[in-house]
């Protein structure tokens, strides 16, 4: 295991450090930000899009087995900081990312850990379903074959029907396995995607707004299967819907102008929460 | 966080909603305190017209709790109220709750009275009575004002009086039974005088009920059936 890095780099340049121009005043985040059990620990993370910060000195803990909701208006930043913890954000040139993130107490930003593996070990789901142009059967097992998870066609073929059954879509296509994903419907193609990210067995399942896509009883659905998957995986659920933190999640954050505000037990954020703004946001205050 | 707002929603249709049921809660609260208020007043004046006139509006308060009810019910269903707003819904359905039951006790009372008038019962327990009465609608109408004002501290002051009205009560029981036992014949009027005395001890305790409620609240916290200077220290 690697040792705690110091502070790390996405992006290694030598810009000067950005000016930060701040427009809500600073409270210390309200609430317990760490975990006995921690599988993901982020430590005063500031995201920067060239000289605009994103998200500034976040530092969150989520639990081993926890699904843990990321709330807040647009542009709050929960989606950026849900893309720092498998380094998605890579991919953004003008995108840097400090501090420490660590999983399992390793720095998924030292220079010694490749973004394609940690992606498997962190695995995600994004809004809009989007299955590879293949068939039921081929889009699962992409993962596994590229990753060399499996020695043979019948290994394969469990992994896949095991991938299948967690994701709670196995025995409605069964029967046609090798039809292509792209004709299921929009529930079901987003349950395949979960399936495909199952498939090469990640740790951790980040999850950006998994279901505003869906109608509710697809809704439903993805819901029942966050609180199954609960038991095997690491949930982190980015989501607008208030009602949907509050089903699947054991612990709420709330986010505000980049800034993690508020975090603590779903059940007491959604009934009596301490900071002003988390009230407004969740009773609907901000016009 | 101690200052509720329930006007600042993005929707106003949401705004409205919410300053409906508040205004209808506390619409209720001031016809049960009328209630309440003219019972006494027929035990004061002995007067049957009174006693009639708290029997017939019972059904007006039954009426507004049913209509209240649905008003939240429909707000929980299309709202999915979350935290104060959520804490409001849940307090105005359980005070409306006590409400009613308050009412149904001035009711009874104002049956009792009437039964009492018609047996042409004269007795010095009378006044004692009314001294109940008057501690118990001063505590009613004090904690219908700390639910419109929100104010929790008042709410905690009042649920520890409760426990004064309790004393009252029982002092007064002792002193109905002391004379039962005395005057044997005066069984039956005692009887309903001491009915109507544990009408009015329930009473104070569905306005405690209320106080609690409103820390609920103000508050977030759930203090039934626990040590109130416990509470009082950790919250106050």
């Amino acid at each position: 295991m690697n040792m705690i890095a110091d502070t790390m780099t996405a992006n290694m340049d030598n810009k000067p450090e950005p000016q930060v121009n701040l427009d809500i005043e600073y409270t210390e985040t309200v609430g317990a930000y760490t975990c006995d059990d921690a599988k993901i620990s982020t430590r005063d993370v500031n995201v920067f899009y060239d000289t605009n910060q994103a998200i500034h000195d976040v530092s969150l803990d989520v639990g081993r087995n926890e699904v843990i909701a990321l709330i807040g208006p647009s542009g709050c930043g929960k989606s950026t900081f849900l893309r720092c913890l498998n380094r998605m954000n890579d991919t953004i040139d003008i995108c840097r990312v400090q501090g420490k993130i660590l999983l399992d107490g390793e720095n998924i930003y030292s220079k010694k850990q490749d973004p394609v593996l940690l992606r498997a070990r962190v695995g995600m789901v994004f809004q809009k379903p989007n299955p590879f142009p293949k068939s039921i059967y081929d889009n699962v097992a992409y993962g596994p074959r590229i990753h060399g998870l499996t020695k043979n066609k019948a290994e394969l073929d469990d992994l896949v029907e095991d991938a299948l059954v967690k994701a709670g879509l196995f025995d409605e296509v069964k029967d046609r396995l090798h039809g292509p994903g792209t004709g299921l419907s929009g529930g079901q193609q987003q349950r395949l995607c979960i399936a495909r990210t199952i498939a090469v067995q990640p740790e951790v399942i980040l999850m950006d707004e998994p279901a505003s896509a869906l109608d509710p009883i697809a809704t439903a659905k993805i819901e029942e299967l966050i609180n199954e998957l609960r038991k095997n995986y690491t949930i982190v659920i980015v989501t607008h819907s208030m009602q949907q933190a509050a089903r699947v999640s054991q612990r709420t954050a709330y986010f505000h102008m980049g800034r993690l505000i508020e975090v603590g037990d779903t059940n007491k954020i959604f009934t009596n929460p301490k900071h002003e703004l988390t009230e407004k946001y969740i009773t609907g205050r901000f016009g | 966080m101690d200052n509720l707002e329930f006007d600042q929603h993005t929707s106003k249709e949401y705004n409205n909603e919410l300053e409906d049921v508040r205004n209808h809660l506390l619409k209720m609260g001031g016809m049960v305190e009328n209630q309440l208020r003219k019972a006494m007043l027929s035990l004061k004046d002995r007067s049957v017209e009174l006693a009639n006139d708290v029997l017939a509006k019972g059904d007006i308060i039954d009426d507004m709790e049913i209509k209240l009810d649905g008003e939240c019910t429909r707000i929980i269903a299309k709202r999915q109220p979350a935290a104060s707003d959520l804490r409001l819904i849940i307090a105005v359905m359980k005070s409306i709750t006590d409400l009613e039951r308050i009412g149904d006790q001035a009711e009874k009372i104002a049956h009792i009275l009437k039964d009492l008038m018609s047996l042409d019962y004269q007795s010095p327990f009378y006044v004692e009575l009314d001294h109940l009465g008057q501690k118990v609608l001063g505590v009613l109408s004090a904690s219908l004002n700390a639910l419109a004002r929100l104010d929790a501290d008042q709410a905690v002051e009042l649920v520890e009086k409760d426990q004064l009205i309790n004393a009252h009560f029982l002092e007064l029981n002792d002193h109905l039974i002391e004379q039962m036992v005395r005057a044997p014949i005066e069984v039956k009027a005692l009887l309903h005088l001491s009915h109507c005395a544990k009408s009015l001890e329930r009473i104070g305790d569905h306005a405690k009920n209320i106080c609690e409620y409103t820390i609920y609240l103000v508050k977030g916290k759930d203090i039934r059936h626990k040590d109130i200077q416990a509470v009082k220290e950790k919250l106050f």
